[in-house]
């Protein structure tokens, strides 16, 4: 007998896909404690954003970070951050490339290279593939004339990321497409160069929130709808369609990680739990471990090096927001802190610096206004001052 | 002159001294004026007796006698010593301080104008008195004591023609005597002359009448009326003259010399234009108005004319004819004519006037309304001669006429009309009010072309009696509909070629009808099913692929134009279909899903209510044993004094938490996952 997961899962907002071979079971954190690096967050002061900015923050070497910025008043600038550890965590900004004006809907690197999407003033969507120094070597921007031909008369178009086939070298892109009045969720694939290859789209009133390519040809899609959330396997030919429901709610995807073809980790909130979800696309079954932080609005994950999962988010607690982390472990979180930040807003991405802890980076709320907040915080997390775990309930 | 007593004084005890032998003195202060008509000075002799006194005089600043004479000579002002010792030694010794002022007279020159003709000017003459000192002052008066005053010494009197007057001037020297002067203005009398002549009409002789001022014993009188008409070499009261032509304008020379004094002038004399009456009346019937015309001459434009017919009087201003404001029964009249020239000269002449009979005329048949184009009537006049006149009238004879008005019309004349043997003619016009117009037949909202289930559309006719507007409508010649009404709703849901007839009649009684066609056409035929659920990877086609209508265009949403398409994706496909001959266009749409249902259930667990106060109830598998519940502390809850659970056949579980602290605890189902319950 298969059950539905409506009224337990509720609303379930995940947020990652990550990997497989990770046990969870098997966690052991090692004691570094040796290695104290305190926990700090600053404010990029210097750039007021638009709140629905979206941009991954991109480790280039130790002490050197990328993002893509859509400042307060439209403009797409690509932005340097330097950091220095020091008795003090200092950071710099510097502006390296100034993209355009609009829309900021993904940036992110890819092989050698960078990804930039957005849409302009006119809503036209444009591609720009940008070298190590962050010059347009390729770009897309006449993609709606080629829908229009090869699909549809469509309004608009919106991609909200991509996965990189390393195999094929083929670039997937998810996203919405507005056609005839209607959104569909959708699929497009280019060749490296960003010639499109094919246009596919799915379900009505539905966004791809997250895309990942598993292998050549195939990709798998988190995608969200006013009623429920699902996760498709598909390929060019079709041959490869399946479609997994995971929710009865609308959902909120970002996939992050896979290290396997097929395991991965979905991360998402529902009715307030944080949760991520380990999907067995093998034997089409999935195993939920849920964050012991409630409630909470806003969750990312992050595949540790170390084969574990660590999440970060926003929790709502009595008219306080606080920003946590919490690392699982098979009974739950293996440990957790928070810190109260009632200026969050929310969380844009969560990346890892081998050694040197977990780099956040969020949108926060400074009186209708919007900046960038970066919060370092250690890899061991509280475990300096907890034994094992804060009940940050 | 408290200096000059102070020397005086001195010289008085001067003298003193040299007198001691005197027994006694008398000592005298005298101040004198000297008057003198010689600039030079004048003599001063004391007022002693020569004889008895012996003069010695002295300057008051000299000691010593500078004569001894009985008399000094003074040329200005002085003061002197002067002792006067009497020969009998007896007497008293007088001891004289005299203080001297020599004043001189003007000298007088005064010029009077000589006496000439009147001009009307003022007379002028010129004081030009010496005068020596300031203590001399002028005065000019005239006969009757008014002071006259010069402008820079030259005094300006007016004499009256013929008059004289004596001024009198008085020169005043203080301390002396007046000097006074005449000097006598006067002027010859210069005639005036005074002519006035009558105003006459011409004809009649121009009467001068003499009103001149002159001597009539002494002067010489002329008088002359230009190009010899008049001449007189003697005074008279009047003359008499005659201007010889109608409106004559004549000059008059007039000349009077009396004592040399000439007075000359020119008046202009003439005659008023006097009319000549001259009228021709044309011939009249009884039924006209009568006119004059005006052959009258020397008629000025301010003219007024008067005409007496009958003993009726009519008046009118100067015109080249007059139309007498009456008709008068036949018969032959007197008339008197008259011109005024309003200038007092008028002309009057008598004519007579024929006044000619009528044979009258009547008609009938106009008792209707009358509609344009519509209305026809007969129309019977009361002589059979007679005829009608207007354009829309057609005579038939014997009297009588067919009228069919052809256009709208206010107040419209028909008009019957008879001329007699003394060609008079009679007519009688009879005004229609109204012609009414047609009613307007415009049928608004009507289009050459609809297309098949195009939306209502409303045929208007722009009248107001519902109930006699007659919409029939055929269809492929047959009858399609004919009801009463203003307004036609039409639903174009038959194809075919439609004709529109409108009859209409108006409140007035007009009516009239149009006829307009349209047409209906069929829209292109395609079909697609609304709704099409596909497999991923499936390939459906759209559109007939077997039909292809003539003169159609597609369009579909991807750009093809073809009739059909095939697609593989969900989505909205829109097909457009254009007859390009009708423009009839047609529309459907296609929308292409993957099945929702076709999915798989990754995770078979339900656990509710979650958070929870007592119970909460898990729905998974059947028979799944080894289920926790631990609290954040890894710590496991035993409830009802079990660790571990076991959903049953049916795959529920429920758990009882009333006796758990609020907090959060972690349910854990093997395989399943690690499950979050909140405990309230």
């Amino acid at each position: 007998m298969r059950i539905g997961m409506s009224n337990f899962l509720g609303l379930f907002l995940m947020v990652t896909i990550l990997l497989s071979s990770c046990d969870l079971n098997k966690i052991n954190l090692d004691r570094n404690d040796d290695e104290l690096i305190p926990n700090y967050n600053i404010t990029l002061d210097e750039f007021r954003v638009s709140k629905d900015m979206q941009s991954d923050i991109i480790v280039i070497r130790d002490n050197l970070f990328a993002m893509a910025i859509e400042d307060n008043l439209g403009e797409i600038i690509i932005v340097e951050i330097g950091q220095e550890y020091d008795e003090t965590w200092n950071l710099t900004m510097d502006s390296i490339q100034r993209i355009g004006e609009g829309r900021l809907t993904f940036f992110d690197a890819y092989g050698e290279n960078y990804l930039i999407g957005f849409n302009d003033l006119n809503s036209d969507f444009h591609l720009q593939i940008l070298d190590k120094s962050y010059n347009s070597s390729q770009s897309l921007d006449n993609l709606e004339s080629f829908i229009d031909t090869s699909y549809n008369d469509i309004d608009s178009l919106h991609l909200t990321g991509f996965s990189y086939d390393e195999v094929s070298m083929d670039i997937v892109f998810g996203g919405v497409v507005f056609t005839q009045g209607t959104s569909y969720s959708c699929v497009l694939k280019t060749d490296q160069f960003l010639n499109p290859l094919y246009f596919k789209t799915y379900f009505a009133e539905h966004l791809v929130t997250d895309i990942l390519c598993l292998e050549q040809d195939t990709y798998l899609l988190l995608t969200a709808g006013p009623a429920q959330s699902n996760l498709i396997r598909d390929n060019t030919s079709g041959a490869a369609y399946t479609k997994y429901k995971i929710s009865e709610d609308r959902l909120f995807f970002g996939l992050q990680a896979i290290l396997d073809t097929s395991i991965i980790y979905l991360t998402g909130v529902s009715e307030g739990i944080g949760r991520t979800m380990e999907v067995n696309l093998e034997t089409e079954s999935a195993f939920v471990n849920d964050i012991e932080i409630y409630p909470v609005s806003d969750v990312r994950a992050l595949y540790l090096t170390r084969n574990n999962i660590i999440t970060t988010g926003i929790q709502v607690f009595e008219d306080s927001l606080f920003h946590f982390s919490s690392e699982l472990y098979d009974n739950g979180s293996l440990w957790c802190k928070r810190d109260r930040m009632d200026q969050m807003h929310r969380i844009l991405d969560f990346v890892e610096m081998p050694g040197k802890g977990m780099l956040t980076s969020a949108i926060i709320d400074r009186n209708n206004s919007f900046f960038i907040q970066l919060t370092r915080i250690d890899e061991e997390g509280a475990r300096f001052n907890n034994e094992f775990t804060e009940n940050c309930i | 002159m408290k200096k000059i007593w102070i020397l005086s004084l001195i010289l008085v005890a001067f003298s003193c001294s040299l007198l001691d032998a005197q027994d006694d003195t008398i000592t005298m202060k005298t101040d004198m004026v000297l008057c003198s008509f010689d600039t030079d000075g004048i003599y001063f002799t004391p007022p002693y007796d020569t004889s008895e006194y012996n003069f010695s005089w002295y300057d008051l600043d000299q000691d010593s006698i500078f004569s001894q004479e009985d008399s000094v000579f003074v040329s200005n002002m002085d003061t002197l010593l002067l002792i006067s010792v009497p020969v009998d030694t007896m007497a008293e010794v007088i001891l004289d301080t005299l203080c001297l002022e020599v004043r001189v007279y003007p000298f007088i020159q005064l010029i009077a104008p000589p006496i000439q003709c009147f001009s009307g000017d003022t007379l002028s003459f010129k004081d030009s008195t010496i005068i020596y000192n300031s203590f001399t002052q002028v005065e000019y008066t005239n006969e009757i004591n008014e002071m006259l005053m010069p402008v820079d010494s030259i005094l300006s009197v007016f004499v009256d023609n013929g008059d004289t007057i004596l001024i009198k001037v008085n020169y005043t020297l203080e301390g002396c005597a007046d000097l006074l002067h005449y000097i006598l203005l006067g002027t010859k009398f210069q005639p005036i002359i005074d002519i006035e002549a009558n105003e006459v009409c011409a004809g009649d002789s121009t009467t001068l009448y003499n009103n001149s001022e002159f001597d009539v014993d002494i002067s010489d009188f002329s008088l002359r009326v230009e190009d010899g008409i008049g001449d007189f070499a003697e005074p008279q009261d009047s003359f008499v003259v005659l201007l010889p032509e109608n409106g004559d304008v004549r000059d008059v020379f007039i000349e009077i010399n009396q004592d040399e004094c000439i007075t000359r002038d020119t008046i202009t004399i003439f005659n008023n234009i006097n009319p000549t009456a001259i009228f021709e009346p044309l011939a009249t019937c009884e039924n006209e108005l009568l006119i004059i015309n005006d052959s009258s001459r020397n008629v000025l434009p301010v003219a007024k004319y008067e005409f007496d017919i009958d003993g009726e009087q009519f008046d009118f201003d100067q015109a080249n004819s007059y139309t007498i404001p009456e008709t008068f029964p036949n018969n032959t009249y007197l008339v008197t004519g008259t011109v005024d020239n309003l200038n007092g000269c008028t002309s009057t002449t008598t004519f007579m006037v024929e006044i000619d009979s009528v044979t009258y005329v009547s008609f009938s048949g106009l008792d209707t309304t009358f509609c344009e184009r519509q209305t026809e009537v007969l129309l019977i006049g009361n002589i059979a001669e007679g005829e009608f006149v207007e354009s829309d009238v057609v005579n038939i004879g014997n009297g009588e006429a067919i009228f069919r008005p052809l256009n709208e019309a206010s107040n419209f004349p028909i008009t019957f009309r008879y001329t007699n043997s003394e060609d008079c003619t009679d007519s009688e016009t009879q005004i229609i009010p109204q012609i009414y117009p047609k009613p307007e037949m415009e049928l608004n909202g009507l289009d050459e072309n609809y297309c098949h289930f195009d939306s209502q559309v409303v045929f208007s006719l722009q009248q107001q009696l519902e109930e006699t507007s007659l919409f029939l409508i055929r269809r492929n010649d047959e009858t399609f509909d004919s009801v009463f009404t203003l307004d036609y709703i039409f639903s174009p849901e038959n194809v075919g070629f439609y004709r529109v007839f409108n009859f209409y009649t108006d409140e007035n009684g007009c009516f009239d009808s149009i006829t307009n066609f349209f047409t209906v056409f069929p829209r292109p035929i395609i079909s697609l099913d609304s709704l099409t659920i596909i497999q991923p990877g499936d390939e459906i086609r759209l559109g007939d692929d077997s039909f292809f209508e003539e003169n159609v265009v597609y369009s579909w949403s991807n750009g093809s134009t073809q009739p059909f398409i095939d697609v593989s994706q969900p989505g909205i496909y829109i097909l457009e279909a254009e007859n390009k001959v009708t423009e009839c266009m047609s529309i459907d749409t296609a929308n292409i899903g993957y099945d929702p249902r076709i999915e798989i259930d990754l995770v078979e667990v339900e656990i509710g209510p979650n958070p929870t106060s007592d119970m909460v109830t898990i729905r998974t598998l059947p028979l799944l044993s080894g289920i926790r519940l631990i609290n954040v502390f890894g710590e496991r809850i035993i409830l009802k004094g079990m660790s571990s659970f076991s959903t049953n056949s049916d795959g529920e579980l429920e758990l009882d938490l009333s006796l758990q602290s609020s907090g959060y605890y972690y349910l854990m189902i093997p395989q399943l996952g690690n499950f979050l319950l909140v405990k309230t």
